[in-house]
């Protein structure tokens, strides 16, 4: 019996640890009133430092064709709108891994 | 007629949060439908039944640990060795809450508990590009509603036909993701020392990336960010004060 349950009782745990890590920083900081300028300019960098993260394999680590279509994006998303960005990135590594043959 | 000017401003800004929450969130729903039916296809081909592998998007969400849970699940199930593997892989979820709480603090304490199990990469990062210092509850619903609903169905049809698309590398749709974040990070440019916390996060994720794997570059990576930013304001922290003084 114990063998029949373990799976759906570790989907369960899976579920929650995951919830606790989505609720944890809000649950943590909201016991604290007002944050210090320290902890605010934390804050205020984890979009950009959390984000990049998760750019860097695929930009950085997987091959020139990647990394040249990373760079066009990034020009790309100074000038124009998400759709357009989007496009410019995804067609230019479309093309760029036919050129380079990767 | 001050009724009349109070009135209809709240569901028509309300409006407009939907439709701009759509609109931010739809180029996310094909990649997220193919990783999904990618996610349902190869759990069914283990051999997990199919209320299985639909439970687990729905009851757990979180699509890259998922794979990596899928990845270690066998006989004897090493229970304690996915939950751990879990943890790390979403350790990240715990900085978004922190950062995303301030800005929703007038929103119901039972609000929050329920849309923060919907805080995925890229509802944080839209929710922190739209949100000024308080975030229209509307706008997180439309962003982060449709993405779990389309997660969960994408899993359920690739779990009964299979994935259908095979690699998504094919289309570079692979790299959908991938410019999508490239553009939110650019949006954070005008945060203090932008440059600097991304150039730190890249410098230090791009080597444990390579010697150490995912997940320990996104640790790495946020905590050289996050770090340069709190040495680089300690200097303009005491000038933050004094003009919160003046104001």
């Amino acid at each position: 019996m114990s063998g029949e349950w373990q799976p759906l009782l570790l989907i369960l745990a899976c579920g929650l640890v995951t919830y606790a890590t989505r609720i944890g920083g809000d649950v943590i900081l909201s016991r604290f009133g007002r944050l210090s300028p320290r902890v605010e300019a934390a804050l205020d960098a984890v979009p950009a430092a959390v984000m990049t993260t998760l750019i860097v394999p695929m930009a950085l680590a997987t091959g020139a064709a990647e990394t040249l279509a990373a760079i066009l994006t990034i020009l790309a998303s100074l000038r124009f709108s998400m759709p357009v960005t989007l496009i410019v990135g995804v067609g230019s590594l479309f093309v760029l891994r036919a050129l380079l043959g990767s | 007629m001050v009724r009349r000017m109070l009135a209809p401003a709240e569901p028509s800004s309300r409006r407009t949060q939907i439709l701009l929450g759509l609109r931010d969130m739809a180029p996310v729903l094909l990649p997220n439908c193919v990783f999904g039916m990618l996610f349902g296809a190869i759990a069914t081909s283990d051999g997990m039944p199919f209320g299985r592998v639909v439970a687990m998007s729905a009851v757990f969400y979180a699509g890259a640990s998922q794979f990596v849970a899928l990845e270690l699940w066998g006989t004897p199930l090493p229970f304690w060795t996915i939950v751990l593997a879990v943890l790390a892989v979403n350790f990240r979820h715990i900085l978004y809450s922190a950062a995303l709480g301030r800005r929703t603090r007038h929103w119901p304490l039972s609000g929050r508990l329920l849309a923060f199990a919907g805080l995925t990469d890229p509802v944080f990062a839209l929710s922190e590009y739209r949100a000024g210092p308080r975030l229209s509850a509307a706008y997180y619903v439309a962003v982060s509603g449709p993405l779990y609903l389309a997660w969960v169905g994408a899993t359920g049809v690739g779990a009964a036909f299979g994935s259908g698309i095979g690699d998504p590398g094919r289309f570079s749709l692979d790299f959908v993701m991938t410019a999508y974040f490239i553009f939110l990070v650019t949006r954070f440019r005008s945060r203090p020392n932008a440059f600097w916390v991304i150039a730190a996060s890249a410098l230090a994720a791009l080597p444990t990336w390579y010697f150490a794997g995912a997940p320990w570059h996104i640790g790495a990576g946020a905590f050289a960010g996050i770090s340069v930013a709190v040495l680089l304001a300690g200097g303009t922290g005491a000038r933050s004060d004094e003009d919160e003084a003046a104001a």
